[in-house]
Parts: C-alpha cells; structure tokens; sequence
C-alpha cells in the first residue's frame, strides 16, 4: 500500500487528448483515478444517470476487503443443500418439491444480489459475490445428476471427447451432430484435463463448464464496469443471470459454454484496447484477436454473434460521428474484422456442414415466425403453426403463479431496459460499445414473438444468452437509477432486489420446465427424465459386443446413448442417414420399412418398450395402430433378439435388407 | 516518484521468475508423466494439471498483454489462456503423425508454455521479475478464508449427498445376451448380467422349436455374470431362450436367434 502523504506514479494508460502518460496519485494513502497531468478529462463516466457519489475511483486502493461476500456464500451453500433434498426427495420418492428448488435456488441468489446492488461494496467483494453466485447456480445443475450428464447436448458433446480418446485426432465424424466435432475447443479441453489427470470425460468437462462459466461471468463484469462503474457491473451481472439459459443450458457440457467465455474475453480485451495507449493497444488487439479465434473455433452462432456484436459497435462510432458526437472509445474496425474473418473462415474451411445444418433452423424459424405475424395480421388461408407456452395446459405444464412470475420477468427487463435506454439518449450518449448493446432492445420482443411458434421456439431461446448480455447494460443503469441516493435510497435497494429476483426466477422458468427441474423417475422419452441405468447398460453392451461403428437404429432418446456411450454410428437424419423410427413403429416389415434399414445399412435396432407410455411423441410415426402392435413386428423369423435387459431389447435386422 | 513499499507487503508471484515457472511446470509433468499406472490418486493427478494449465495460460496470457490490466483483468485472461491453451496443442498436435495422446499433450503444452515465456522475455524483459505486489490483508481476511471453506464444505455436503443417492441403480436389472460375433460363428453364448440387488437362482432353458433342448441353474450374486456356452449343434435351427428367476413361471428375460451353420458365411 501506497505511503500516507501525496505522491504520484506514472500509470500504463494515455490521455486521449495531448497523449501524455496519466499520473495517478495517491492522497492519505488513497490511489486516486488516473488523471492527465495537464489537466484534461482523463475518462469520464459514461453514464451520467449515476448519482455522483456511485462513481468511484477506477483503480481501488489494494486492499482484500472481502466485506460481507463470505457469509453470502455460506449462505447460498446452505441454499445448495436444500436443493440438494429437494432433489433427492424427488429422485428417491418421486416427490416434486418445487417449492424447496425454489428455496434452495432463491437462498442462492438474492443474498447475492441484495449485497450486489449495494452501492459502498468494493471491487474484491463483487469479484468474490460474482464467483460465488456463478459457482453456486452452476452447482444446482450439477446436483441435478452429479453422476453422469443428463441433459440432451451433453450427450453429443461427451461423443466427440471420446472420439479424440479413442483416435487421437480432431475433426472426425460425429454422427449424432455432425457440427461438433468441427468446433473442437471445448472437447479438446476436456480431453487434455481427462487424459492428463486421469479422469473420466464428465469429470473433466464439470471442471471445464465450470472454468468457461467463471471467465463468462467475471468478463462480463468487467465490460460492464468498463462502460459504466462497479455498481452497473454488478447489477448488470445479476440481471445477466436472469437470461432463460442461464442456470440449465449454458451450463452444459456443450461448446457454447466454452465459446461464450472466449467471446466475453475477447469484448472485454477489446473494450480495454479502446483505452489503453498505442503500446498497450497492440497486446491488447492481438490478444483480442486470439479470443475472437478461440471463440470461432468453439461454437459458430457465437462467433457470429461476437462479429455482429463488435460490427454494431463499430457502426454506432460511427453513428455518433455522423450524430456530431465525439465517441468516447475509438471503434474496433481491426478486431471486428478479425472476428468476422476468423468466424466465417472457420465455417468455410473448417466446419461447411454448419451451413447445412443451421438453415433449417433459422429458416425454419423465420417462416413459422411471418406465418404468424400473417395470421395476427388477419391474412385469410393461413394456419401457421403455433405454441403453447409453459408446457401448454397439459399435466404438468408450469403452475399459474411461475407463468404469471415468467410474464412479469419479461414486463420488467424490457421495462427496465427501455428505461435506461431512454436515460443514456438524455444524457447524449457517447459510448459506440453502449450504444451497440443498445441494439438488443428492438430485437428482445422479436424473439419473444418467436417463442409462440414450435421451430421458432428454440432460435429465441437459443439468443437469449447473447440478449441479455446486451440488455443487461441499460436494464443495470435503469436499475440503478432508481435507487438514486436519496433518503429512500434502502428501501428502493429492496424493491431492485425484488425486481431481479423476479427476472431471475421468470428466465428458470422459461429455460428450465418444471417436469425437468428436479430429478424425477423415468419417463420416456427425452433427456434428463429418461436417462436411466437399463439405457446406459444397454450402451455398454453395445459397445463391448459389436463391432465399433455399427449402424443402430434407436428411438430418440435412446440414439443418444448408442452413438455415445455405445461408441456406435446412431442412425440420424442430421448425419446423412435415415429415421429409425419410420421402422420401429412402422406396422409391419413392409417394403418402405426395408428400404429404410437397406438405405441407411442399419444392422441393430434398439427398442425400448417403455415408449408405448408416451405415444403422442410418436404421433407421426404411427398410423391406424398402436406402439405395442407396432413393436409386436419384431417377433419375426428374420430378426434375432441379441440382448433383453426387460424394457430394451436390441434385434440384429441385417438380413431385412433388400437385395438388389 | 514511486512511492516505496514494505517488503512485508510485497510479494513476487512464484510463477513471474521464468527459472521457478518451469521447475514448477517440469515437476507437474514429471508427476504426470511418470504415473502411467495410475498410482497417483486421480484427485492429485487433476489438480496437477490444472496448476499445469494456469501457469500455462497465466504464461500466455503475460506474453500476451505484458502489464495494464487490473487483477481482475489479469485474472480471467489467465483463466481464458489457460483454457485455449490445451485446444492449441490439439490443434497442432492433430495435423502430426503423432496425433493427440497423453504424452503427446503433455510434450505441447510445455512447449507451448517455454514458447511464450521466451516470447514474454523477449518482449518485455522485465515482465518476469517486476513482481507483483500483493493486496493487504488483516485479521478479517482470515476470518474471511475459514467461512470460505465452512461454505466450500457446505457446497461438498451437498454434492455428497446427491452423489450417494444418484449413484444408487434405480431399478433392479438383468442383461441376457448372446454374443453376436460367436453366434456368427454357429455358436451360442449366452451371458447373464445380474444388478438386482440379490442373490437370485435363475434357470436358464434353450428351446429349438417348443421343446426344451438344455436347461441350466445358477445363483448369480449382484454385479455377477453367468455365461454359458450351449453345447450341441444348433446349426440352422432357431434358438429361443428364456431366462427365468426361480421359482417364477413365466420367463423374466427372453431372446430369439437363428444360428448359423459352422462354416456358413454370416
């Protein structure tokens, strides 16, 4: 620590003005903020809605104040427990405990976020809340199975890991999605961390999920604070964690999370280049660079999100020009560049079958999305596909209250995103990086549009990890206005925390269904209900007793453990091969059923009987008969029934095929 | 003027002393390398590497962006580094004859690390000794730590007690089977896996046909396995075999295949 008395030191940084060093100096044992030695305006904060005793000094004094962040986090350990009876009570007896999740996960997050939006917190309290609320969510989806993966993704990722195990090489073919073996960064990862530290693919990808999620979290922070103080910073952060994928799918073992902290990374190097002096800024854009590379060999939605995201910042400084308003922060024209080039270099070169595999679902999307928009419009002919949200009115859909508290949440971020919107035009804003996230804004309502349609649903869900990170800024700043620093400063600090919680428990809701949330028993046929141990035992047989690389044919869920864990090609359309399902629910071994098994070389089919129990998820497979009349084919002399666990058995169909 | 300061409160990250960083990385590797057998328990062995990996990524990253940035900063692009490290080594290890394996990634990542370690030095040749001065601490700091790890032990509590019921088999489950590439060869082997949590006598039958051609007995303990290798010709005949849990009557597991004749092609 610095001696009482006033001195000063020469910092790293420039003054924007003359180009002379910033001197920092130290009063009463205080670092002051770097300021220009001529006097001019070294940096000032960028949003003006700040009460003027939030702003503090950039560079804090050097101490290790950890202030109350310790008990936050006991606190939320505490909250991890109850979660965790909260799930065994649902895993042992079946017991839906929804309200004891919503303790366990609320303990968890409001202690947080009341002390986050505290205004007098330090820097190294905010660093440690931020670790220990990101650490402490991305625990709850581990509790949810802290045993094996259990979410769909997880699956297809675990698949190319074990190919780099098993053949030492990247790139190879992934039949379950083709497309992730091409963004190898987070397998590879994995398999560095499972290889060398003698572990299993799960372990290690726990650890690497959880580090990607840190560096996310903490890089957002710090772009956060950069465009707008400490306080936005954290309460940006917090409204972060409202975004619908936050505590489930971006948690998974699957590249996005691994790309989504190289793409922070590199925004948030980028944003400490259009400060930094001539030298530093040359690190600063390679090292920027570097991310935008790791981020594009990760995942290719965020990639191009990262290229969109740093060419709208260079548009809006150059918007403010045109506007007659110096930019406060040079654009990024060279690492927005980089970006691009490495984001579609990469698809081109490295990952083509990406284009084929992302235009049906964007387009699929954006149709389903006009056809409604038609509809409301009142276009006569048109029955467009529609969605019930919250599971629709089945059994077993979302509660009225967490539709009512879903619907809220998103009232309130797009409230609160307007309203700090409306505060930085006000006060003539300057900063192009605020101003490119203001962008998010008009684009918010479009993907809750969107959710109303079925294929549309998951490219609106999909962007939400990208929208709030945008969001998150004007809605932190409209937040944090509101509690001003008057008198009724604390009371306001509860109705802020109330708000956030509010958002935050909408976006669980909207990510993570209330049948998924808690481990429950089995139930066919998807991911996290229906991995059970009869399926993985089914897996492992296959892969000690066939030949590796055969072509199975499974039902939806159970694909994914034959092309996983079973180390087998599992028959998907996505890969070029056919739809097994055509044939296990087909009537009868027909012609079409033989040229289905003829044209994909489909050897072994797995059927689980248990699918009989859910058939409106086979609707269109089965026509005038039902699943048992369906499965009952496979008592044919031509099919050899090779393995019988009860609910699975797994029939050799090789002599079904056609000849020619 | 700088202002001077204590030396009590002065520390040199171990790591910024190149000599000190590679004895460190050396050592790691050693361990790692040197445990094929596994005898190092996996926990030890994990944390080796990721000290591996940070160091590598807190290298990289220095090399990098050599000063600037404030400890948050400096921290998740150490973090960030360390994780792209290891994909750079796949990378290039990837397009060699060598492919990508144990050793293989080993050897990259501790070249990779020399490479911008000299790189840093050759860059900045102060960046490795300036040392980096460590935040105050006081008595709260280490009050601080012991809640820290009263909330860690709370997070392990809770991980361990989801652990010991989602590791518990939900269901009782027994495997019959044959093995594919015998029955190619026209014979039948018949395997029972048994996870039911008991002792169970099953009764094997093999039928050719409605009747009864052998039929054996055993009592297979939990996590056991019962092959047995069906004597006789059963060339050209189709096999039905049922696994029963004595003394029920109807069977609990049931599979039906044609052999094959010896000799014949598959």
């Amino acid at each position: 620590m610095p001696r009482k008395g006033a001195a000063s030191e020469l910092t790293t940084e420039f003054c924007r003005a003359c180009g002379k060093r910033l001197v920092q100096r130290v009063v009463d044992g205080e670092l002051m903020a770097p300021a220009c030695p001529d006097g001019h305006v070294a940096r000032r904060p960028v949003l003006q809605a700040i009460p003027a005793a939030d702003v503090r000094p950039e560079v804090q004094p050097r101490t290790l104040d950890l202030g109350l962040a310790p008990i936050v986090s006991l606190v939320g350990a505490l909250g991890l427990v109850i979660v965790a009876m909260a799930d065994n009570q649902a895993s042992v007896r079946g017991f839906h405990f929804n309200a004891l999740f919503w303790i366990g996960t609320l303990a968890i997050f409001l202690p947080h976020a009341a002390r986050l939006v505290v205004r007098n917190v330090g820097v190294p309290e905010t660093i440690a809340l931020i670790v220990t609320l990101t650490l402490g969510l991305y625990v709850v989806k581990i509790l949810l199975n802290p045993t094996q993966f259990v979410l769909h993704d997880e699956f297809l990722h675990w698949r190319t890991a074990d190919d780099i195990l098993r053949t030492g090489r990247l790139f190879g073919d992934n039949p379950l999605l083709p497309t992730s073996s091409r963004f190898p960064a987070l397998e590879a990862t994995t398999v560095a961390l499972a290889d060398l530290g003698g572990i299993s693919i799960f372990h290690a990808g726990v650890v690497v999920a959880g580090a990607a999620r840190l560096v996310l979290m903490l890089a957002l922070f710090l772009v956060f604070t950069i465009a707008g103080g400490r306080r936005i910073g954290a309460v940006g952060i917090v409204v972060y964690t409202a975004n619908p994928n936050f505590l489930l799918f971006n948690a998974a073992f699957k590249y996005e999370t691994m790309a989504l902290a190289f793409a922070a990374l590199c925004i948030y190097l980028t944003a400490e280049w259009t400060r930094a002096g001539p030298t530093r800024a040359r690190h600063l854009a390679l090292a920027a660079g570097l991310a935008a590379l790791a981020t594009a060999v990760s995942h290719h939605l965020t990639a191009i999100a990262l290229a969109a995201l740093l060419a709208t910042w260079c548009l809006a400084a150059a918007a403010l020009h045109r506007l007659g308003r110096a930019p406060e922060r040079p654009a990024p024209w060279l690492i927005a560049a980089a970006a691009a080039v490495t984001a579609i270099g990469w698809i081109l070169v490295a990952a083509p079958v990406t284009i084929a595999y992302l235009a049906p679902v964007i387009g699929g999307a954006v149709g389903q999305g006009f056809e409604l928009l038609a509809r409301f419009l009142g276009a006569p002919d048109i029955s467009p596909s529609s969605r019930e949200l919250f599971g629709g009115s089945q059994p077993g859909g979302a509660p009225l209250w967490e539709r009512i508290v879903a619907v809220g949440a998103v009232g309130l971020t797009f409230g609160a995103s307007l309203g700090g919107a409306w505060l930085l035009m006000r006060r003539r804003l300057r900063d192009p990086l605020v101003g490119a996230m203001l962008v998010a804004i008009p684009l918010y309502p479009v993907t809750l549009f969107l959710r109303l349609t079925p294929r549309g649903w998951e490219t609106a869900n999909r962007s939400s990890e990208f929208l709030f990170a945008a969001l998150a800024i004007p809605a932190a700043l409209a937040l944090v206005a509101f509690i001003g620093s008057g008198a009724l400063n604390r009371s306001r600090q509860y109705v802020v925390v109330g708000i956030l919680s509010v958002m935050f428990m909408g976006g669980v809701v909207a990510g993570w269904s209330v049948q998924d949330r808690l481990p429950r028993p089995y139930a066919c046929c998807s991911a996290p209900r229906a991995v059970n141990d009869e399926s993985v035992d089914m897996a492992y047989w296959l892969r000690e007793a066939i030949p590796e690389g055969s072509h199975v044919g499974a039902d939806p869920f159970n694909h994914l453990l034959v092309g996983s864990y079973g180390e087998q090609t599992a028959m998907t359309t996505l890969s070029g091969g056919v739809d097994p399902n055509w044939v296990i629910f087909a009537r009868r071994f027909d012609a079409d059923a033989r040229q289905q098994l003829t044209d994909g070389r489909v050897e072994y089919l797995v059927v689980d009987d248990r699918v009989a129990t859910n058939p409106d998820e086979f609707d269109e497979y089965v026509g005038e008969w039902t699943i048992p009349e369906a499965l009952a084919k496979f008592d044919d002399r031509r099919v050899d029934r090779l393995y019988d666990s009860g609910h699975i058995h797994v029939y050799d169909v090789s002599r079904l095929w056609l000849t020619p | 003027m700088t202002p001077r300061r204590a030396p009590a409160r002065r520390a040199t990250l171990a790591l910024t002393s190149p000599a000190i960083a590679l004895a460190v990385v050396f050592g790691v590797a050693t361990v790692v390398a040197a445990d094929p057998a596994g005898v190092v328990p996996a926990v030890v062995r994990t944390a080796f590497v990721v000290v591996l990996l940070a160091a590598a990524g807190h290298a990289t990253g220095l090399s990098l962006v050599p000063d600037g940035l404030t400890a948050g900063g400096r921290l998740i692009l150490s973090l960030g580094a360390g994780l792209a490290v290891p994909v750079l080594a796949a990378l290039l290890l990837s397009v060699t004859p060598w492919g990508i394996g144990r050793t293989q990634l080993l050897v990259a990542i501790i070249t990779i690390f020399v490479v911008v370690v000299v790189a840093g030095v050759r860059r900045r040749p102060d960046i490795w000794s300036r040392g980096w001065t460590s935040p105050r601490a006081d008595g709260r700091l280490a009050l601080g730590a012991l809640v820290y790890l009263a909330a860690l032990a709370g997070g392990a509590a809770a991980v361990g007690i989801r652990v010991d019921v989602a590791s518990q088999p939900a269901a009782d489950i027994t495997q019959l089977s044959v093995d594919p590439a015998a029955l190619a060869e026209g014979r039948l082997l018949v395997r029972v896996e048994s996870h039911e949590h008991d002792i169970v006598l099953f009764r094997l039958d093999v039928t050719v046909g409605g009747s009864v051609r052998e039929t054996r007995t055993e009592t297979v303990r939990d996590g056991e396995e019962w092959v047995v290798d069906v004597p006789g010709d059963l060339g050209g005949e189709r096999v039905v075999i049922l696994l029963h849990r004595v003394p029920d009557v109807d069977p609990y597991r049931t599979l039906a295949v044609s052999v094959p004749s010896a000799g014949s092609s598959p």
